[in-house]
C-alpha cells in the first residue's frame, strides 16, 4: 500500500515537473521576447522549428532607408525621354514619350522576334515638337508578360547629324549626300550639319544612317534624339 | 527627471541655433526661412564674405520668365530661343523659372525667395519647349553659344540618361570639350531615374534593321565602349534634409561626384510666384551658384581650381542611425500536441551606428557646403 503510494507520489511529481518545464518553456518563449514577423527569423511552422539548428541568426541589416512617399518627383518633373537599356526589364514610360505617341501615327512596323525572344516595333509620329515627325524605336520580350518596353528611344524622323572631318563637305561626300537625296544645313557647332532627307519611313532612317557612316570624310553621324527634363 | 534635462538641453540647443543664425547675415526676402536648403548648405556664413556674382551663367532649360519682379534684375542681356529661333528665350513651362530662382532670386529686396547669388548675371538659352523636350542638336548649339557669348557657367537639366553606355551622344560631347577648351563648366543634373551611373553598360549596343525580303529583322552588335565625362562637366544628385540620397537620384561615384539638396525645394514659378519641387534639376542650381561665388571671389582660378576648392569644402555629413541586431539562443524543447519542439530566447538589441549616408553614392560623400568659402 505505502509502496503504491509512494509510486503514485512519485509518478505525480514527475508529471508536475513535466508540466512546470512545459510551462517555463511557454513563457520564455511568449513573455519574454516572443518572436514577430518583424524581428526574427524563428519560422511560424513548428515542424520547422524541430529541424532548425541552434546557431544564432541575425536579421539582415537594413541596406539604405527606404524611399520617402514625399520624394517622388512632383508635376515639374518630366522624366527622361532616353530610357537606359539595363536587361529585359520593362522600363517606365516617360512623360514625353507618352505625348509623342498620343500624336498621330504616319507609319509602323515590327521586326521579327530574334534568338533572344526580343522584338522591335518602329513607329514614327507627328509631333508639335520642333521636328514633327519622331520615330520611336522600341523593343519589346516575347517573355514579357506586361507588354511594356524593354527599351525605348525617340528621335528626329527626318535627319540625322553629320560631323564632317574637315568642316566642309568635299567633292566625294557632297555626290554621296546627293545619292542619298539628302541636303545639308550648318548647325552653330562648327562641321556638324543636320543631313536632312524624307522622314516618313524607319527604314529608310536606318538605311540613310547606315550609308552614311560608310561615306567619305564622315567623323561620325547620329540620330537627333530627344531630350526632356530629367 | 530625465526627460527634463532632455528637454532643456533640446531648447538650449534650438535656441543657440537661431541665435547663431541670427548672428549671420539674413537677407529679409519673406520665404527664406523656408528655404531649408540655405542653412544645410551653409549659405549664410558664405554670404559673409561673398554674395554677389559677377560670373556670367547660361540656364540652359525651357527659358526663365522675364518679367519676375524677383528674377529681372539678374537677368543678363544674352539670351536665345533654340526652339522658337527668338532673342527672348521666355519660360512657357516652368522649370527653367525655378531653376533661375534658386541660382540668383534677387536676394534682401524684401521679396519672395534669395537665390545663392544675391546679384547675379543669368542669361536664359531655351532649348526645351512648352512640354519640357527638345533635341540633342539645339542643346550642342546652345552650350557652343553660351561659351561663345563670355558665359563661365552652364547650368542644365536635360535628360542624359544613358544612351548605350554613354551619358552624351557624340555632338553634345563635342559641343562640351568645346566648352571645355574655352574653361567653361557645365553644371548638369545627375537625372531622377534612381540609378547607379558606376553601373552604365560597356558595352555598346548596336541595334540595325533591315528587310529580308518580306521579313523585317532586327540585328544587334556589341562594341567595347567607356562614359566619357569631360573634366568641365559636373554631375550633381539630389539630398534631402536628413542628409540622405534622395530616392530618386542618380547616383555612382564615378560619375557623380558631389550632391546638393533637391527634395523640397522652394523657388521662383512661371507667373511671378513661387512653388516648391524636387528634382536632381534643382540641385544642379546650387552647384552653378556656389561656383559662381568661388569664382567672383578668386577671379584668377581656371575652370579645374574653381571646381576643386568646391570639392575641396564640400562636406561629409556623418548621421546617427539605430540599427535593430536580433539574436536567438536553444533553450530547450517543449511539447507542443504530439511534438517537440526547439525553444528559442530571442533578443533584440538596438545598436547607433554613425554611417556616412552619402558614402559609396559620390566621392567621399561629398555633399555641397560653402562654409568654408
Amino acid at each position: 500500500m505505502k509502496t503504491s503510494l509512494l509510486i503514485l507520489l512519485n509518478l505525480g511529481l514527475l508529471i508536475g515537473i513535466m508540466f512546470a518545464w512545459n510551462d517555463v518553456s511557454s513563457d520564455e518563449y511568449q513573455s519574454e521576447d516572443a518572436p514577430t514577423k518583424k524581428d526574427t527569423i524563428l519560422p511560424d511552422d513548428e515542424d520547422a522549428l524541430i529541424e532548425e539548428s541552434t546557431d544564432i541568426h541575425w536579421t539582415p541589416e537594413r541596406k539604405e532607408e527606404l524611399p520617402r512617399e514625399n520624394d517622388k518627383n512632383d508635376s515639374l518633373q518630366k522624366g527622361s525621354q532616353l530610357q537606359p537599356l539595363k536587361s529585359n526589364e520593362p522600363v517606365k514610360e516617360s512623360q514625353i514619350l507618352k505625348k509623342i505617341k498620343s500624336g498621330k501615327l504616319i507609319h509602323q512596323l515590327q521586326t521579327e522576334t530574334d534568338s533572344e525572344g526580343v522584338y522591335s516595333m518602329l513607329s514614327i509620329y507627328q509631333t508639335d515638337l520642333k521636328y514633327k515627325n519622331i520615330l520611336v524605336e522600341e523593343d519589346f520580350s516575347a517573355l514579357e508578360e506586361s507588354g511594356s518596353a524593354i527599351r525605348s528611344i525617340a528621335m528626329a524622323a527626318d535627319h540625322l547629324l553629320i560631323q564632317i572631318d574637315d568642316g566642309t563637305p568635299d567633292a566625294n561626300l557632297s555626290q554621296a549626300l546627293a545619292e542619298l537625296e539628302i541636303q545639308l544645313e550648318p548647325t552653330e557647332t562648327p562641321g556638324l550639319y543636320r543631313a536632312s532627307f524624307d522622314g516618313s519611313d524607319p527604314i529608310k532612317f536606318h538605311e540613310t544612317q547606315q550609308a552614311l557612316q560608310e561615306a567619305p570624310g564622315l567623323k561620325f553621324s547620329e540620330p537627333d534624339y530627344v531630350i526632356s527634363l530629367d | 527627471m530625465v526627460s527634463k534635462v532632455s528637454k532643456f538641453v533640446s531648447l538650449s540647443i534650438y535656441f543657440s541655433l537661431i541665435l547663431d543664425i541670427q548672428a549671420q547675415e539674413l537677407p529679409n526676402d519673406s520665404l527664406v526661412q523656408m528655404q531649408w536648403h540655405l542653412q544645410k548648405i551653409g549659405a549664410f556664413t558664405a554670404w559673409e564674405s561673398q554674395k554677389d556674382c559677377d560670373v556670367k551663367i547660361a540656364v540652359l532649360d525651357t527659358g526663365i520668365d522675364h518679367q519676375h519682379l524677383d528674377l529681372k534684375n539678374n537677368l543678363s542681356e544674352d539670351h536665345y530661343d533654340f526652339v522658337n529661333k527668338n532673342e527672348i528665350a521666355q519660360d512657357d513651362h516652368g522649370h527653367g523659372t525655378f531653376v533661375a530662382g534658386l541660382i540668383g532670386a534677387e536676394a534682401n529686396n524684401a521679396k519672395g525667395v534669395a537665390g545663392i547669388c544675391w546679384r547675379a548675371q543669368i542669361s536664359s538659352f531655351k532649348v526645351l519647349n512648352r512640354n519640357g523636350a527638345g533635341f540633342t542638336s539645339d542643346a550642342a548649339q546652345a552650350i557652343i553659344a553660351a561659351a561663345n557669348s563670355g558665359h563661365e557657367i552652364l547650368n542644365a537639366s536635360f535628360g542624359h540618361s544613358p544612351i548605350n553606355g554613354q551619358i552624351y551622344n557624340q555632338s553634345t560631347l563635342q559641343a562640351l570639350q568645346y566648352a571645355e577648351s574655352r574653361g567653361v563648366l557645365f553644371v548638369n543634373a545627375a537625372g531622377n531615374s534612381n540609378l547607379d551611373l558606376n553601373r552604365l553598360n560597356t558595352r555598346k549596343m548596336i541595334v540595325t534593321y533591315a528587310r529580308r525580303g518580306r521579313r523585317l529583322v532586327r540585328q544587334v552588335r556589341y562594341v567595347d565602349s567607356q562614359p566619357i565625362i569631360p573634366s568641365n562637366v559636373i554631375l550633381v544628385g539630389a539630398t534631402t534634409k536628413e542628409d540622405q540620397r534622395s530616392s530618386f537620384s542618380n547616383y555612382g561615384n564615378k560619375i557623380v561626384p558631389i550632391a546638393a539638396p533637391g527634395s523640397q525645394m522652394i523657388s521662383t514659378t512661371l507667373g511671378g510666384g513661387y512653388g516648391s519641387s524636387q528634382g536632381t534639376s534643382f540641385s544642379a542650381p546650387l552647384v552653378s551658384g556656389s561656383l559662381a561665388l568661388i569664382w567672383t571671389k578668386h577671379p584668377e582660378y581656371n575652370f579645374t581650381q574653381t571646381k576643386n576648392a568646391l570639392y575641396q569644402i564640400a562636406e561629409n555629413p556623418e548621421v546617427k542611425t539605430i540599427k535593430h541586431q536580433t539574436s536567438r539562443t536553444f533553450v530547450g524543447w517543449a511539447k507542443r500536441g504530439r511534438r517537440w519542439v526547439a525553444v528559442y530566447k530571442t533578443t533584440t538589441k538596438e545598436i547607433e551606428v554613425s554611417s556616412k549616408p552619402l558614402q559609396g553614392f559620390f566621392i567621399g560623400g561629398k555633399r555641397l557646403d560653402l562654409k568654408g568659402l
